[in-house]
């Protein structure tokens, strides 16, 4: 294959044309720059340019129709030279802070001198009507010289903010851009002093090293302040208690999770002298440093009162007439506080201003606890508030929280509000315990918010009594040594849907082995349907406790009823199996599949319920491998 | 976790898929889903067993309905496709000894073509 012929003569007559024309305009800019430079703007004429280089007015006016269109390019000429210079300069600074240093350095030492060109670049949209249409162009032309301008610096400031030797509160964009409009105003007020007065001229270097020294400075402070805050942060979560009491029946745990490093909501759990334990959760007014000191004095204030054992609207007054001699900035505080009995599950409460304590039911219904309408703390002295009573019965929940959960937005700005709240708190699994309810719930909110940035402290504290499964002593037909709980459950007759519910509570707990979690499904199904019918006979308002155990050798499922005595294993009939289609007896076979899949099942009436202990071998039989 | 039905018509043969889950809170839809299995004379059916997962007592009651309903009107069923776990409670419960099953579909088809 041949190459391609050399362009053909005309076109090469064509481009030499294009050749000239380009250097004729370079040259006419380079007269102008140094016409510029010598006489100044006003100087600038096209009759002038022309004369200098001998063209004619015609062959000027070929390359620029106006004396605007000539300075409009001669800015852009320079705008495009000093980002490539600041660009090289930074590019070569070993770091954030050399790279900001050199940004300024090049960009004023390239004025050095030249000061009427930096003029003519910035200044250039103030010189007449035309001026400022070409001006927007001009304007449109430099935003992508500032991105070459800015690059470097902008990452270096970036790499060095993700080790941890930059603030990262300081946008590296607009710090390049301070940097540059910082030396633009170095070289303003030169130029300003420069038309007046020499004597007047400060050394542009001098000057420079001014600005350098002060950049550091801000760039210093604000990695300080960074430093600061975030030890501040620390010393904060380390105040509010991390390890929190519990008993045979009840256990609870809180989170306090800052909008910014600092919060001003908190929690506290304390035992008092008569063996009742006090519970926190406030939200002071504000954020950032004031808040979190002004949290730091109310904590201190309202522990103080709280140890006294008083009743809770006692401890909220006396903590309001205390907190407002000490409230120079004016935030107020709001509070729910509230004693809880662990040998009866008694609640007494009262709230400055806070929402009231929600109590979720065994059952899962959401009591939201009357509220007490009374006054924040730290406004007005000398408030009454009022005490009110409620209780905690065996499998309920309460959950205290600040508004930082109801008020959380997501980024199409809907609040997280009270109603999916109630929701979550309906359909949690207490059984899970406090401190996974609480991530649970933490983690809710942070999928509802989304990216969205948090815009308030958020605080939640969970108290559970456990469900009084009265499983008490089981009947043990085996011995089952190293045996481990999997699952607690309760169900109510009236949840029948839920039964798939509960068989992904099993699969869960028996993930290693999905084998016995089918039979253990399959089984569970057929006596709680078979308890509820025959058992239970329809009736409401009862519950059944489930526990599954898992031993070396055995697992072990227990179900406990509060029903009159029932025995499934002795009443149920053997279903002929070998009758025909036609002649077989449609159901009769839940408890037939339930004593085949199971090694053992029994049933007990203990007085209280009856209690169905089922065994199935763990270790897979030989001849049976699936089930 | 619920039950999904999915059912078609091939070779003049009712097709029809039981995926997910029966238990005793969804066999009802499940029964009301199948109703018109079996309407006609001589109607013949698979059911592909293969993506179901689970069933109790209350879903075998429903298959039972469907095999009595075939006998009654001289139909044809067969279940294929049965995963282990499901073909175990099928055996205990004795409904391999009285109702058709199949490996897979092919066979089921080949069945009901005989």
């Amino acid at each position: 294959v041949k190459p391609a012929p050399p362009s053909a003569p005309a076109s090469a007559g064509e481009a030499h044309r294009e050749r000239l024309r380009a250097l004729t305009r370079q040259a006419i800019l380079q007269v102008a720059e140094a016409v510029v430079l010598r006489a100044g703007l006003g100087a600038l004429t096209l009759d002038g340019i022309a004369a200098e280089l001998g063209l004619t007015k015609q062959e000027l006016h070929d390359h620029y129709a106006s004396r605007e269109a000539l300075v409009g390019e001669l800015a852009l000429q320079e705008w495009t030279a000093a980002a490539d210079a600041v660009h090289e300069a930074t590019q070569a600074a070993s770091s954030a802070e050399d790279a900001l240093e050199s940004l300024v350095r090049s960009y004023v030492s390239r004025y050095t001198g030249r000061l009427k060109m930096f003029q003519l670049a910035t200044q250039f949209t103030s010189l007449s009507p035309l001026a400022a249409q070409l001006g927007r162009e001009h304007l449109d032309a430099i935003r992508p010289l500032n991105d070459r301008m800015y690059g470097p610096t902008e990452g270096k400031l970036r790499h060095a903010q993700a080790a941890g030797r930059a603030a990262s509160s300081l946008d590296p964009r607009r710090l390049a851009f301070i940097a540059h409009t910082s030396a633009m105003g170095l070289l303003l007020m030169q130029s300003m002093v420069s038309d007046l007065d020499d004597s007047l001229r400060h050394s542009e270097s001098r000057l420079a090293d001014e600005l350098c020294r002060v950049l550091r400075q801000l760039s210093a402070a604000a990695l300080r302040v960074q430093e600061e805050l975030a030890l501040a942060r620390d010393m904060q979560l380390a105040l509010l208690p991390s390890d929190f009491p519990r008993g045979a029946d009840w256990s609870m745990h809180a989170r306090m999770l800052p909008a910014r490093e600092l919060g001003g909501d908190f929690y506290d759990v304390f035992s008092l002298p008569d063996g009742r334990f006090g519970l926190l959760v406030a939200d002071v007014s504000g954020k950032g440093v004031a808040a979190a000191f002004f949290m730091a004095v109310s904590r201190t204030v309202l522990m103080d009162v709280a140890a006294d054992g008083g009743a809770p609207h006692e401890v909220l007054a006396r903590a309001n007439d205390m907190l407002c001699l000490r409230n120079p900035k004016e935030l107020f505080i709001t509070v729910c506080y509230v004693v809880f009995d662990p040998a009866t599950g008694a609640l007494e409460y009262a709230s400055g201003g806070h929402p009231p304590p929600l109590v979720r039911r065994e059952d899962g219904r959401v009591d939201v606890l009357p509220a007490c309408h009374d006054i924040v703390l730290a406004v007005m002295p000398e408030m009454p508030y009022r005490t009110l009573h409620a209780s905690l019965g065996s499998g309920d929940t309460m959950l205290l929280f600040t508004d930082g959960i109801t008020e959380a937005f997501s980024s199409a700005g809907e609040a997280y509000g009270d109603d999916r709240l109630l929701d979550w708190l309906s359909t949690s699994q207490p059984a899970t315990g406090p401190r996974a309810m609480v991530d649970a719930l933490v983690a809710d909110v942070h999928r509802f918010v989304d990216d969205a940035e948090a815009s308030d402290d958020l605080t939640c504290l969970i108290l559970n009594r456990e469900a009084k499964s009265g499983m008490g002593t089981i009947p043990q037909p085996v011995q089952m040594t190293d045996k481990t709980v999997l699952l607690d459950y309760s169900l109510h007759p009236t949840q029948l849907p839920q039964i798939a519910k509960l068989a992904q509570a099993v699969d869960r707990a028996l993930s290693s082995r999905p084998d016995l979690a089918f039979s253990a499904n399959l089984c569970l199904e057929e006596l709680i349907t078979n308890i509820i019918t025959h058992g239970l006979k329809g009736q409401a308002d009862h519950l059944i406790c489930i526990r599954l155990s898992l031993s070396v050798e055995w697992l072990e499922i227990v179900l406990k009823d509060d029903a009159p005595p029932f025995d499934p294993f002795g009443q149920a009939a053997v279903p002929d199996l070998d009758l025909d289609v036609e002649d077989r007896p449609i159901g009769g076979l839940g408890v037939h599949l339930v004593k085949t899949l199971m090694d053992d099942a029994r049933a007990h009436h203990d007085g209280s319920g009856n209690l169905i202990v089922l065994l199935k071998a763990a270790q897979k039989k030989s001849d049976d491998a699936t089930v | 976790m619920s039950v999904e039905l999915t059912t078609a018509e091939h070779q003049g043969v009712h097709v029809v898929s039981i995926k997910g889950r029966v238990d005793s809170a969804n066999a009802d839809e499940l029964e009301r889903g199948l109703t018109y299995l079996f309407s006609k004379p001589g109607d013949r059916a698979v059911v592909n067993l293969g993506e179901l997962d689970y069933i109790s007592s209350a879903g075998l009651r429903v298959i039972l309905l469907l095999a009595k309903r075939a006998r009654q009107n001289a139909g044809r069923l067969v279940l294929s496709s049965l995963a282990p776990q499901v073909r175990v409670v099928f055996e205990i419960s004795g409904f391999l000894k009285i109702l058709d099953t199949a490996a897979d579909y092919e066979s089921a088809m080949k069945l009901l073509a005989a």
